[in-house]
């Protein structure tokens, strides 16, 4: 539900090193846009983003 | 850290409802963790919800309006703690603390109370982006 997954990825990409990546599973339908969006305002990539079913998947590596 | 985010958002809520509480919260939680600077300054009934208890009042007051259990939305209380973990800040009207009768110790922790010329020295001064709720 929006906005966790974005706020949950947030924090938790602040916990791995430079280069790792975080993966997130979200059902809320915005949060593929919105990925998209917060990668492009924070700098971070995006490696994969798929949708199965209900279910968005984004693995998003840091990248500073 | 993830920055590379810009600018600083100023954002005032001056009422309790729910329609006005949830969407501040949710639009500063969302820009602080996309590097933008945020403050949250409660004032006149939106001060409301940092009086101890008024979490829980705006909460009830989403329930009966839907009619029920709100889906999709995280409960109130976890949005703020959401939200402060990301990086916002919450301030408290002074103004409004002295004209309902209140003190710091009636309000949740972690509200410092300021007043007018604070804000508009950091944020009108400071070129913020100001929104209103």
């Amino acid at each position: 539900m929006c906005p966790y997954p974005i706020i949950l990825l947030s924090l938790s990409i602040k916990n791995v090193d430079v280069g790792g990546v975080v993966e997130v599973r979200a059902t809320d339908p915005a949060f593929e846009r919105d990925v998209i969006s917060w990668a492009s305002e924070t700098g971070h990539e995006i490696l994969e983003l798929n949708r199965s079913g209900e279910e968005i998947v984004a693995l998003i590596r840091r990248v500073k | 850290m993830s920055s590379g985010g810009s600018g600083s958002l100023a954002i005032i809520v001056r009422s309790d409802n729910p329609e006005s509480v949830y969407p501040a919260l949710i639009i500063a939680s969302t820009a602080a963790s996309m590097g933008v600077k945020v403050e949250v300054f409660f004032t006149f009934w939106g001060l409301r919800v940092l009086v101890k208890g008024g979490i829980e009042s705006v909460e009830r007051k989403l329930r009966e309006a839907i009619g029920g259990e709100p889906r999709g939305i995280p409960p109130l209380s976890m949005l703020l703690e959401m939200a402060r973990k990301s990086g916002v800040e919450i301030y408290a009207c002074s103004t409004t603390i002295q004209a309902m009768g209140l003190n710091e110790g009636n309000l949740i922790e972690g509200c410092p109370i300021v007043g007018a010329a604070t804000f508009v020295h950091k944020h009108v001064s400071g070129g913020s982006r100001i929104l209103v709720f």
